[in-house]
């Protein structure tokens, strides 16, 4: 092992601690917004933590990230795209089950957007540099999808959005 | 540098980063936002003044991918696909007008991946 690797290994150790350290904040955020709202315990923690390693590493994003300039997202845009994630899974998870969970999560410059999919449709939900929220809602998922989208939605709203794929109004 | 004038037949590049990718391994239109917007004035490289490899390189982090993507998809969406050389990138393109995310979203879905092991992206 020569001093290349040496300094590897540690950097790699201290990278790995601390994702540790950011994958533990966010489940205390989780537990912390389960107190806050009184809610039954309907999932655990850890069910989010693949979620949560996804949310960690885009955390640690360097500017020009993408190598077209973007900006890395603010602690403060990761912590509202945690609580976000939570609201969902507290609200939707006991009668959805692993569908309340993302689908994908990816960052965008400044900001990051969660996927949640379903059979009948796909809602991306942006979470912006100011915190704000906007939607893509499709629809259908077929050859014919349908879209709506917006910008500056509060929290209810978002979760009404979700409900609409999660829980399809039944046709006819 | 001669602009050149790009047809529904052209090519064009962009690069992703590997956390833009989704699950099954295709492209969240993520990659084409900015600041939570459909980016009104999108890069690529327009891909027959370049090569795979000389695009993947613009990325300076090693886990970038590259997808290429039809020009006849932006343009069927009534977007304009602009030649805008710059310095040290003669294929630089701009893709521009979008307004609503969903064009962004049908790009997404129509960009394909070089598999990494492609002998396009092999260095000479």
């Amino acid at each position: 092992m020569d001093a290349a690797d040496v300094e590897h290994y540690f950097w790699r150790a201290a990278e790995t601690q601390r994702l540790q350290h950011r994958v533990a904040e966010l489940e205390e955020i989780v537990r912390q917004q389960q107190r806050h709202t009184n809610a039954l315990a309907s999932f655990s923690p850890a069910t989010l933590r693949p979620t949560f390693e996804q949310l960690s590493h885009i955390a640690k994003l360097e500017p020009d990230w993408d190598s077209y300039g973007a900006d890395p997202p603010s602690a403060a845009v990761i912590g509202e795209a945690a609580r976000l994630i939570v609201a969902v899974m507290e609200r939707f998870s006991p009668m959805a089950g692993e569908s309340a969970r993302p689908w994908a999560v990816a960052p965008f410059s400044g900001g990051v957007q969660v996927e949640w999919r379903t059979k009948t449709g796909a809602l991306e939900v942006e979470i912006r540099p100011g915190g704000q929220f906007g939607y893509l809602l499709e629809e259908g998922m077929d050859s014919n999808p349908r879209y709506e989208e917006g910008d500056d939605i509060h929290l209810e709203e978002v979760l009404r959005l979700i409900a609409r794929i999660l829980q399809p109004t039944p046709k006819g | 540098m001669e602009v050149e004038r790009i047809e529904k037949e052209d090519f064009l590049y962009r690069r992703v980063a590997a956390n833009q990718l989704n699950p099954d391994g295709t492209v969240s239109s993520a990659a084409f936002k900015l600041h939570g917007k459909a980016d009104p004035s999108l890069s690529v490289d327009l891909a027959r003044l370049t090569t795979p490899r000389e695009s993947l390189d613009r990325a300076r982090n090693p886990t970038s991918r590259l997808g290429q993507l039809n020009a006849e998809v932006p343009i069927g969406l009534g977007l304009t696909v602009r030649h805008a050389p710059i310095e040290g990138n003669v294929s630089h393109s701009l893709v521009e007008g979008a307004t609503i995310k969903a064009q962004y979203r049908m790009m997404a879905q129509a960009t394909i991946l070089f598999d990494l092991s492609s002998p396009q992206l092999a260095r000479s």
